[in-house]
């Protein structure tokens, strides 16, 4: 029944991306949306009926080569479900403002694709098979390909493509590398067929590094990152925020439902997967600190983001090795509340960065400036959703991080020896990656919403449209709706992480937790009305003294202030690139003042991603010379070709003829 | 290293002034200019005068202007005779002028205190904001001085800040050049209301040595009207703390 409906949503979105194809082109985004909303509103309302309920599957015959496909909403599965339905429902909306941006476009194709994109997504995290899973996983990559590609006249968005086309499949193959693995020992490409498989802990460690590292360059954790900050700023913003909000995710899918489907993983594994998920974590926001493209900042936060969720299951694996009941539950929950805020906020900031990227035709932080006062709604919910990732209460960024951090504050004192130590280790890190993401958001804000502006391209900024607004009010309205009563929401992802090998009742050990985030909640309301309080008292006291009176910014008595003297995001970011920017490989370009009368001085930095300078790029110059080395065979000269195809007869005359005789 | 420094304070001992509103400063100090009832000024007299202080009928001394130097005291037959009395600060621009026979404590009951409402904000603690407006630095080290060990006028809760932002006073010295005229402008408005404007030293007040000069433009103090006055060239550091704290309501 609840398969069914989400079936019947699936099917909706489809029927409705196929017939506005048909139709003329003023009812293709009005019908797609009101198709996407409908379709998303069933699937989201089958995930949480699963979500509450017992978990349900339906099988149906398909054409060969699937054969037999069997959908299953698990919690786990309905978990992802209801985030990609989410996601979907506000980057349709979005999308719909976003690409009346667009009259010249006819569309068809985009909308299409951008539907097949969320169905592939929808099927993703339901099917139980080898074949129907890589099927719908590279149709959802090809989807996502062809979104990207929008703008393509511009050359930063093809050669975007074709990184990201080449690092989904290298994703691809080690998937398939792995499911192979795996099907030499079980026999069959059924999902639970595996479990058996993988009773040999040395084996079931080798198949789940290669599929991690599929996995891990989807989900985008550092080093298999490489895609992830060119496709997010190449790509339209309702695109950029389903990628880096929902898409990414499934990654993260494919690494909980294998571990689910091993049980109790190895130490090494567990230890390999936390601290590649710490290195993301960290490294992935200084990065984005460094970062002056917007759209860059965003993805490069998503990294570390996808980090945070990668602490969370971490933690829960080595808690599984070593039976540590905190760890598991709160760790596994931690990621999963996280998982569903991030795709809530970075949705939000995305469409927030598409807004000012439609006013201001930029996306350079350093050409803008002062649009609070030109674009009110957008600096609002781009300043909600800031706050939400920096991990500050009372919105949903603090619920997640809270748990994580009860996790390890209840699970370190259990766990023996080297383990504590790890733990303790991380949740330092995790407070540095907090602290830096603060960091990284205050100068976004600042740069972009405070001040005066940096360049003619704010002049004619001002709020986009109400679809555009409604898209992103709707995230932000669950961002603070789960900042401020999480115990639900807990409760849920703690009944998706009780799937996992847990020692005792995990119910029990999830029910003082529960009390916990309810006083939580309360404080949190608390603090919200007494903010309240003081800005009513605020108010007050300035009607009674007569207003604020306004005078010029002080510029020490220097009156030839000009907008490029004001603080930059690079002069924000410089103390923290003075201790880490030989880390991130920063190159600068400074022209000193020369002489008695200096006539200009420059100075420029530019972040280079070590990633793609030490291994993608050295890679790629080898694969490159390899192929080189057979340049020859194919050289243009006719003569050639022919004496390809004499050499070829002869043999096949010698072969044939060896046969017969 | 630590046990030098130690050493060094213990031997300086307690330089503060203990009381610098009951403080008297040297005798030699050249401070308010008794005038004798019934004398009478010679033209070469006035003509010594740098500042064009002087006037002759009747016999009188502009505060604003006098730069203290003693000259018409040295004079022969002069009626001036500079006293040490240092109190020598005014809240009006003509209470500065001393006639014949003015006593010190009648120039000293023409300081007005300043109205209730400015006693109330700031009798305890003041923040000033120092604009040197083409100063020739005298007045600016004697306004310095105010905030050293000696002189220490934090114990008044009065201080010297850096942004006029943090300002409840703007205190100028100098007599304001055209290239100082925007840049003074803009840290009085700068400073929020309600604010008090003090003008140090005879510069500033009247423009002192440089009155006639091209290179000055004073109408932000035709445009402003200063709350107190503190003549001297430059004045002395308790001059300019007696002449707060008396506005304050805080003074003898």
């Amino acid at each position: 029944m609840i398969l069914t409906l989400f079936l019947i949503g699936i099917a909706i979105l489809f029927i409705g991306s196929a017939l506005q194809a048909a139709l003329p082109r003023s009812v293709r985004i009005p019908l797609f949306t009101v198709a996407a909303i409908i379709g998303l509103l069933f699937t989201g309302f089958a995930s949480v009926q699963a979500l509450l309920n017992v978990p349900t599957a339906i099988t149906f015959g398909c054409p060969f080569p699937l054969g037999s496909v069997t959908l299953e909403l698990d919690p786990l599965s309905a978990f992802f479900a209801l985030t990609i339905s989410l996601g979907g429902i506000a980057g349709s909306l979005y999308g719909a403002g976003y690409l009346s941006g667009y009259p010249e476009r006819s569309l068809r194709g985009h909308l299409f694709a951008l539907a097949l994109f969320l169905i592939s997504m929808l099927l993703v995290v339901t099917v139980r098979a080898v074949l129907p899973f890589l099927f719908v996983w590279e149709l959802m990559s090809l989807s996502s390909l062809v979104l990207v590609f929008f703008d393509r006249q511009r050359e930063e968005v093809r050669d975007a493509t074709v990184n990201y086309f080449i690092a989904m499949h290298v994703a691809f193959a080690l998937i398939l590398t792995g499911f192979l693995l795996l099907m030499t020992r079980s026999g069959s490409g059924d999902f639970a067929s595996f479990a058996a498989a993988m009773q040999d802990p040395a084996f079931a460690e080798t198949a789940l590094l290669i599929l991690f590292a599929g996995f891990a360059i989807k989900a985008g954790f550092i080093p298999f990152h490489s895609w992830l900050p060119k496709a997010h700023p190449a790509a339209p913003s309702h695109v950029s925020g389903l990628m880096s909000g929902v898409m990414i995710k499934t990654g993260i899918y494919g690494i909980l439902r294998f571990t689910l489907i091993v049980g109790v993983p190895t130490t090494r594994l567990a230890v390999i997967v936390l601290m590649v998920a710490v290195v993301s974590a960290v490294v992935g926001v200084l990065y984005a600190i460094a970062q002056h493209d917007l759209k860059r900042l965003l993805a490069y936060s998503s990294i570390e983001n996808i980090g945070i969720i990668g602490i969370g299951i971490g933690l829960s694996m080595i808690g599984m090795r070593i039976g540590n009941g905190p760890l598991i539950l709160l760790g596994m929950t931690g990621a999963l509340i996280h998982l569903i805020n991030h795709s809530l906020f970075k949705g939000l900031l995305f469409y927030g960065a598409g807004a000012l990227y439609r006013a201001t035709h930029t996306r350079d932080i350093e050409k803008l400036g002062g649009l609070i006062g030109k674009m009110p709604a957008t600096a609002l919910l781009f300043i909600v959703g800031s706050v939400a990732i920096a991990g500050l209460p009372p919105l949903n960024g603090f619920i997640s991080e809270f748990v994580l951090y009860l996790s390890m504050l209840y699970g370190a004192p259990l766990a023996a020896g080297g383990y504590g130590a790890l733990v303790v280790l991380t949740a330092g890190a995790l407070a540095l990656t907090g602290i830096l993401a603060l960091y990284c958001f205050t100068k976004a804000c600042g740069i972009v919403f405070l001040g005066s502006p940096r360049s003619d391209a704010t002049d004619t900024a001002r709020d986009p449209d109400r679809a555009m607004i409604a898209g992103m009010a709707l995230l932000a309205v669950a961002a603070v709706a789960i900042g401020l009563y999480p115990a639900p929401l807990f409760s849920v992802a703690a009944s998706v992480a009780a799937l996992y090998p847990f020692p005792g009742d995990a119910a029990a050990q999830a029910a003082p937790v529960v009390t916990t985030l309810g006083s939580v909640s309360r404080a949190l309301l608390f603090f919200v009305l007494f903010f309240a309080f003081l800005y009513y008292i605020r108010h007050r006291l300035l009607a009674k003294s007569g207003g604020i009176a306004t005078a010029a910014t002080w510029g020490c008595g220097y009156r030839h202030g000009t907008a490029r003297m004001q603080y930059t995001g690079s002069s924000y970011a410089s103390p923290l690139m003075a201790l880490a920017g030989q880390l991130l490989g920063l190159s600068v370009h400074r022209e000193a003042p020369q002489g008695l009368f200096p006539a200009r001085t420059a100075f420029h930095s530019h972040p280079h991603d070590l990633v793609d300078s030490y291994l993608i790029a050295p890679g790629a110059k080898f694969i490159r010379y390899l192929f080189s080395l057979f340049r020859w065979v194919q050289s243009g000269d006719m003569a050639q070709y022919i004496l390809y195809g004499i050499l070829f007869l002869a043999a096949a005359l010698v072969w044939i003829m060896g046969g017969t005789a | 290293m630590v046990f030098r420094l130690l050493k060094a304070r213990w031997r300086h001992g307690s330089q503060a002034v203990p009381d610098p509103i009951a403080a008297q400063v040297d005798p030699m100090f050249r401070g308010f200019p008794d005038i004798a009832k019934e004398g009478t000024l010679s033209s070469e007299t006035v003509a010594l005068c740098p500042g064009a202080a002087l006037s002759v009928n009747p016999v009188a001394i502009d505060l604003g202007k006098c730069h203290l130097c003693g000259a018409c005291s040295r004079a022969a037959n002069s009626p001036i005779r500079l006293s040490s009395r240092h109190h020598l600060g005014q809240t009006k621009r003509d209470a500065l002028i001393v006639t014949a026979g003015t006593s010190f404590e009648q120039y000293h009951a023409r300081a007005e205190k300043g109205r209730a409402e400015i006693r109330r904000l700031f009798g305890r603690s003041l923040r000033l904001r120092s604009v040197s407006a083409a100063g020739c630095s005298a007045c600016e080290m004697e306004l310095n001085a105010t905030t050293n060990a000696n002189f220490d006028m934090l114990r008044y809760g009065i201080d010297i800040v850096a942004s006029p932002r943090h300002a409840d006073a703007v205190i100028v010295t100098g007599p304001v050049s055209a290239n100082m005229a925007d840049a003074l402008e803009d840290t009085w408005s700068a400073t929020p209301s309600p604010k008090l404007l003090i003008l140090m030293g005879a510069c500033a007040i009247s423009g002192g040595l440089f009155a006639a000069s091209p290179a000055l433009d004073r109408r932000f103090l035709s445009d402003h009207t200063p709350d107190i006055y503190i003549p001297g060239c430059p004045p002395h550091p308790l001059t300019v703390v007696n002449a707060i704290l008396n506005y304050l309501g805080r003074g003898i």
